[in-house]
């Protein structure tokens, strides 16, 4: 019996730019994924290669996993003390 | 297009025959955007009409300068497609069943050009191949699942089968001048041979996927391509809505 599953389609353009999720789609396996990914999601030449995932066999956290690291502000850095202290080397101050 | 050789009236009609295979099959499968049973199916049998549909304006531009109006507003009685790519097929099972036979026809057809002795029928011919390739595999793919689905999806597709395979002999039907294209090298295989090529891999194909078909192997109607199809007329008025809005608008 054939079943549909759902795949995630991920494509990756020309020269070293990274694979980037582009959407989803149902199909019955693998080879039928890829047949389907090429006509829904790079009928314009929109990628050089394609991934195609069956969602099932992706492993997904949930939010207990990633809570605790919302309210860290000690491991966000936007430069300026690094700038400041850079500054006082310069003047010698 | 500018053909380098003029083209004699015999080998124009052969052209045309395949042009116009290809515009009825590429309009066809286009009608079911929006409507098939499965999103991914509505996209993909559109960019396979879209192909279809380039590879009829690539060989009608061989024959006209005006492809559009040559295309749409022909009498029909001047149309040469034959009457298994004309009729309108609103069950899902018969459109994959037509698309996956005429795909085997039509790659038989491509390699019969890929050494023409024209040149510009030649390049089409090699362009076309590169996206049959994957025609063939889209609808042997979508088949092989179909049938190893349900009891009853593989009864309706048998049905499809045993009805259109008797009616998918049109295609080799020649046009007369089909024996000046095979005289002047244009095509490098008469109808009646690619006809068994065809059912040799209609036949592997089915022994493939364990499929038993009644099928009494018949040869090419006669005269096929000079009938029109009851219901052509209104297909070919459906497919000029747009333009009949303004006969005269550029687009």
């Amino acid at each position: 019996m054939t079943v549909s599953h759902t795949y995630e389609v991920f494509l990756k353009a020309d020269g070293k730019g990274e694979f980037r999720h582009v959407g989803a789609l149902g199909a019955a396996d693998n080879e039928m994924a890829l047949m389907l990914a090429r006509e829904c999601y790079c009928r314009r030449g929109e990628g050089e290669q394609i991934w195609v995932v069956r969602r099932d066999d992706i492993a997904v956290s949930d939010s207990t996993v990633t809570e605790p690291n919302r309210h860290k502000p000690h491991r966000h850095n936007d430069g300026k003390r690094v700038a400041e202290h850079r500054r006082e080397l310069r003047d010698g101050s | 297009m500018t053909v380098s050789t003029a083209l004699s009236d015999g080998v124009q009609e052969y052209l045309l025959a395949f042009a116009d295979d290809e515009h009825m099959m590429g309009s066809h499968l286009a009608w079911w955007i929006g409507v098939a049973p499965f999103l991914e199916e509505d996209l993909s049998l559109c960019s396979i009409a879209q192909d279809e549909l380039g590879h009829a304006i690539a060989l009608y531009q061989l024959l006209t300068d005006n492809v559009d109006h040559f295309a749409l507003r022909r009498d029909a009685n001047e149309y040469r497609s034959c009457s298994f790519v004309e009729v309108a097929m609103p069950k899902w099972e018969d459109t994959l069943v037509r698309h996956w036979l005429y795909d085997i026809a039509e790659h038989i057809r491509w390699n019969a050009l890929v050494d023409s002795s024209i040149p510009e029928v030649a390049v089409i011919a090699q362009r076309a191949l590169t996206e049959e390739a994957f025609h063939r595999s889209h609808s042997t793919l979508l088949l092989q699942r179909s049938l190893s689905g349900s009891a009853d999806a593989k009864s309706r597709l048998v049905v499809a089968m045993e009805m259109l395979l008797p009616q998918s002999m049109a295609i080799w039907s020649p046009v007369a001048g089909e024996a000046e294209a095979v005289v002047q090298g244009v095509v490098t295989q008469a109808s009646a041979e690619a006809a068994l090529a065809y059912v040799d891999a209609v036949k592997a194909d089915l022994a493939g996927w364990g499929v038993d078909v009644n099928w009494n192997v018949d040869e090419a109607p006669e005269g096929d391509r000079l009938l029109r199809t009851e219901g052509f007329n209104e297909f070919q008025a459906s497919l000029n809505l747009v333009l009949d809005l303004d006969p005269n608008a550029e687009w």
